[in-house]
Parts: C-alpha cells; structure tokens; sequence
C-alpha cells in the first residue's frame, strides 16, 4: 500500500534541535550523574508494567467461544502487491471454521506485481480492482459499501489468520452492542531469523501479555493492523477509515471511542503475519508506526488527558507518547556514550600502541554508580515475569535456547527501539513527509 | 472499591515500595563503602602522624639504623594503604548518594604530605633505595593518555620494588598544594612525570622510566 502526505521540510531547525539536544545530554552525562535521568522515565515505565501485571492478574482466564451461529461475516483483504503471500492468506482464510456465512472480499489495490490477473482465477472470493492505488483504508472503505456482512474483518495481505480466529473474535463482539471492533493476538509468522524472533517476542508480550492487561482497563489503543474484527454499523457511523492517515488501524480505534465505542479482545483469535526480515524493511515500518502516533496525538488532541476517556486517555495514551520522547533521550545519551568511548579507546590504543605500552581490559570509561546497579537489577527484574507471562500466552516455553535471544532483545533490541523513536521525533520537527509504504 | 482502581491501587504500592527498597539498598552500598573509605583515609593520616613524629624524633635525635627502620616500615604500610584508598576512589567515581569530592581532596594532601614525608626520609636516613614518581594527570575519561601512563606505571610498580608511585589530578585546581606542585614542577600539560626533580612531558615508555629510576 502506498500513500504519501506531503510534510514541510525545516532541515535547519532539525539541525538545531538535534545540536540542543546532544549539548543538553552531554551536559548532564559529563556532570556524571545522569543516575536521575534514566531512573525517573524507566520508575514510570516500572509503574505501567504493575498496572498492566495486576489488571493482567485481575482479568482471569479468558473463556473460549461456543456459540454455534454467528452473524454474517465479510472478510476484506486489500491486496497491494502481494503476490507472494495473498494465496497462503486466502488459503487460511477459507480454512475458517466460521459458524456462520462469510464473503471474501479482496481488493486489488492498483497491484502492478501480477497478482492482480492471478486473483481473477481465484475461486470463492469476490475481487474488487482499483485502477489507481488508493491505499490500504481507501480499499478497505471502497470493500465496505459492498460488503453484506453484520460483522467486517479487515484482514492483511500477508497474514493468516488460524481457523477458529474469526469465531473467537466474533463471539466477543456479539456479547456487548457497545463494542465496535475486537483485536486480535497477533504473532510472528516464520520467526526464521534473529530480527524476526526479536518481534515475535514483541508481539507475545505487546499483542499478548500487555493487550489482556490494557483491554481489562478498557483502553486498548490499537486494533491490530494485520487483522481486527468491526461491527460494519460502528464503521459506517465513523465514516469508514482516514484514508490520509498513516496509521489507521490507530486511528480508527481513537475514533471509534469518541464515539462511544469500547475495544474488545480476545487472545483466543489468533493470526499470524509476516514480519520485516531486515533492518531496513522494520525501519521504515517501525517510523510509520511511530509517527502515526505524534499524527494522531496532533488529529485527536482532545483524547490526551481526557477523564471522559478513562483510562485510555489518562494513562495508555500519555505513556505511549512519552515513550517516544523517553526514545529521544535514550538514543542520544546511548550514543553519546559510545561515541565518547570510541574516541578514548582510540586515543588510548594509538597512546599504547605507539610506545609499546601493555593494553588493558579494564575500562576508565563513565562509571556505574552501586545504586544504579541495584535499580538497575530491581528494574528488570518485573520484566523478566512479564516475558515469561508472554511466553506462556503464546503457547510457547522458554527452551535453553530462547534465553540468549531474550537477553539479546533486551540489550539490542530496545536500544534499537529507541533509535526509532528519535528518529521519528526529528522526522517530526523536520515535518518529513508521512509515507505510507 | 472497583477492581480497576484496585490495580492502580496495588501497582502504585509496588512500585514505591520497590522503588524505596532499591533506593535504600543502594544507599546503604554506597553508604558502606564511603564509610570503609572514610576509615582506610583516617589510618593513612594517623599512619602518617606517626612517621611524621618518628621523622622528628630522627630530625632532634640523630638518626640510628633502627628507628630509620621502623620509619621505613611505616611509610611501606603507609603506601600500601595510598594504593588501596587510590583504587576505592577510582572504583566510587560515579556516585548518587554520597560525595567523594572531600575524601579525594583529603587524600591527595594527605598523598603529598607522604611524597614529601618520603624525601625527607630519603634524607635523614640516607636511603636511596626508594625512588619516589611523581604522575600528573587529568581525570581518565578525558585523558586517554594518561590512562596509558597510569598502566605503564602500574607495570613499573610491579617490576621495580624501588618505585614509589604518587599521582595527583593536574586539573585539581582547588587544591593549593597541587598549583604550587605543577608551578614548583613547571607541569604544562598531561601526563607529566617528575623523576628525580626533573620533568617529563608526555607518555613515556616503561623501560625508561626503569631506566631514570636505576630499576
């Protein structure tokens, strides 16, 4: 899918924010104790993961479905050059195990890979074309106005849902009229190498573990993109999706709650979606993501600290948009350490080198206070539950083998998060164009 | 009360309580070590006192092969615990609670008065066995050299039973006894060593300082 919003480019002032930024961090680490500084954000961030263990604690086991008929189901899976994973969606789609009747509507969405021509040979679905891309909410919309079903599941291209995930989802939807859309748990297709065993891990404990404890608040802030579950009269009285929004599975759910609408969840609806295999792809995914935020803080600004809201407004939200700019502060004070640490060891290794002098491991690098080891230690520690919990949701046990790649994901894995949190912030004061792609 | 407010509720609890405890177990850590510190400093200064007042009695007694002994057995223990409060200094550089700045003033007078103490040593009791270094340094972060002295140094202590090693932070401004140390020296810039009364710029190579040492 591709849309692209046109920004209002300001390099010199990025250029400035970034200079402020790393002269104020370089203040407060060469005054040598930055101890503060990484306590106060990271206690907070203590403080949500309590919140989300006990109301994850609070809201029990969750009951599986056993309605035997369900409402009409329209399945609508845009489709955007997706030739080599449409037909294994398809394939999982028409597997579903659906108490009820279902369509499947793909939409062609201006493909130019061929998939296009191979949908037309595809046996029970109905194929919209689109001429002219219009982007993921724009298909969807356009899939709408045909679509028969009571119930709507936007489906991606690239995931496949497991055969009772529809059922799941649609059973919860039709327990409360006040529901307008149900996420589902979300998980890693082919976990095949590192990056992508990192998101699965980010998937268990984020669509996992953290979606039970926040839908248990009432404020889930996203109905996950590779699949939700809409009552259609709840989209159409929203008007559909922004068709100029960058995140509008984020979006829509906002909206959906000023208009009175609560988000369910199940972790009973499974579906598996293919995730970015390289750095490059998850970057442009992860800055997407990132900036649909600060694009919809900017939209909804009414929603941030609105008690009308509940805890959606007073607590998720604001975390997740301070946690951009904790992002911020953790990149530069990370790479100004490495820096700082690369230009010393050079010096010293040249210095050693060029008089024969003995190398030493040892570091004189920025010390670690004792106290910062302890709540280092103490600050982790709740974390180390809350990937087991996340284990244990999705099915699966923590081998010999995960531990390596959980304590990578911890030390490289967040840092890296971090970075994309930053540079997301200054895409923003740069007021990059927003892409979709 | 509603469930919900219940978990606000519980986490709040947790998290000061996890966080005061974590706070509490690291002051107490650094609490522990200053005080340790704290002790091995006021030994060292009464260590000091008490060459001082055998120095002295040296001075006003003439001196005898014995006492010249004891003195030199006290200004080893003496440099033995130097070493030791230098490393803990260096160990605590980063701390939250507690503030090493005084004990670090403290001890590098105290390390001048025990380079000096020594000379007079080497005087009275006519001894030259011990060869006292002088080291000038900026603190290691910023100083990639000095840290590259401070290691060939430390290779020399361990090859050279004469060396007596005494390093002071050039960029200790506040000291009064370091200006006039670096004036006395003319030390202008780091890493400096005095050997012998004369200066030497730069890093300079373990063999020779071996050398200007006669090791």
């Amino acid at each position: 899918m591709s849309l692209n919003v046109k920004g209002e480019p300001r390099p010199a002032l990025t250029l400035l924010v970034i200079i402020a930024i790393g002269i104020i961090v370089g203040i407060v680490i060469r005054s040598g104790n930055y101890f503060w500084l990484m306590v106060i954000p990271n206690t907070f961030a203590l403080a949500l993961t309590f919140v989300i263990l006990f109301a994850y604690n609070a809201a029990g086991s969750y009951e599986k479905s056993s309605r035997k008929r369900l409402p009409d189901l329209s399945v609508i899976i845009p489709s955007y050059n997706s030739k080599s994973t449409i037909f294994k969606t398809l394939d999982a789609v028409k597997a579903s195990k659906y108490p009820g009747k279902m369509e499947v509507i793909v939409v062609d969405d201006g493909s130019t890979d061929g998939s296009r021509e191979l949908l037309k040979t595809a046996e029970g679905i109905r194929l919209l074309v689109l001429e002219k891309n219009r982007g993921k909410a724009g298909a969807i919309n356009i899939a709408l106005k045909g679509a028969k079903g009571e119930v709507v599941a936007c489906v991606d291209s690239d995931s496949y849902p497991e055969p009772d995930a529809f059922a799941e989802a649609v059973s919860v939807l039709m327990e409360d009229s006040g529901i307008g859309v149900v996420s589902c748990f979300v998980k890693v297709a082919n976990p095949n190498n590192l990056l992508k065993k990192f998101q699965e891990i980010e998937f268990m404990t984020g669509f996992g573990f953290f979606q039970i404890g926040v839908h248990f608040l009432d404020a889930i802030s996203v109905a996950p993109g590779p699949t939700s579950i809409f009552r259609k009269s709840a989209l159409e009285k929203v008007g559909g999706f922004d068709e100029h929004n960058i995140t509008e599975d984020l979006e829509i759910v906002w909206r959906l709650r000023k208009n009175g609408y609560r988000i369910g969840h199940t972790p009973h609806a499974v579906i598996y979606t293919e995730v970015p295999g390289d750095l490059g792809s998850l970057f442009k995914q992860r800055i997407r993501w990132y900036r649909g935020i600060f694009y919809n803080v900017q939209k909804h600004a009414d929603l941030l600290f609105n008690p009308k809201y509940g805890l959606f407004s007073m607590l998720v939200l604001p975390f997740s948009f301070a946690g951009e700019f904790a992002g911020v502060a953790l990149s530069f004070s990370f790479a100004y350490i490495t820096l700082a640490q690369l230009a010393w060891g050079a010096q010293y290794v040249w210095a050693a080198f060029s008089i024969g002098a003995p190398f030493s491991m040892v570091s004189a690098g920025p010390g670690v206070s004792a106290a910062a080891v302890v709540m280092g230690f103490m600050l982790v520690c709740p974390w180390i539950l809350v990937v087991y919990l996340s284990y244990a949701i999705g099915g699966r046990d923590i081998g010999i083998l995960d531990i390596p790649v959980i304590l990578l994901f911890f030390l490289f894995y967040g840092p890296l998060i971090s970075l994309f949190y930053c540079i997301t912030f200054l895409k923003e004061v740069n007021r990059s164009d927003y892409t979709w792609k | 009360m509603e469930v919900k407010n219940q978990v606000l509720l519980k986490a709040a609890l947790v998290t000061i309580v996890l966080f005061a405890a974590s706070l509490y177990i690291g002051y107490s850590i650094e609490s522990q070590s200053y005080t340790s510190t704290e002790s091995k400093l006021n030994e060292f200064h009464e260590e000091l006192e008490n060459a001082l007042l055998f120095s002295l009695f040296i001075q006003t007694h003439n001196q005898t092969e014995s006492t010249c002994a004891v003195l030199r057995d006290q200004l080893d223990a003496s440099g033995q615990n130097a070493l030791e409060i230098s490393q803990e200094l260096e160990d605590n550089k980063v701390t939250v609670f507690t503030d090493y700045n005084q004990l670090r003033g403290r001890y590098f007078l105290a390390n001048m008065r025990f380079y000096l103490m020594l000379r007079e040593y080497k005087q009275e009791c006519g001894d030259q066995s011990l060869e006292p270094i002088l080291f000038f340094y900026r603190t290691y972060g910023d100083c990639p050299t000095c840290y590259t002295q401070g290691r060939v140094l430390d290779t020399v202590r361990a090859e050279c039973e004469n060396a007596r090693v005494f390093a002071f932070p050039a960029d200790s401004e506040d000291l009064a006894m370091i200006r006039a140390f670096k004036t006395y020296y003319n030390i202008t810039g780091t890493p400096s060593l005095v050997i012998r009364d004369a200066t030497y710029n730069g890093v300079i190579e373990t063999d020779r300082i071996k050398a200007l040492i006669g090791c």
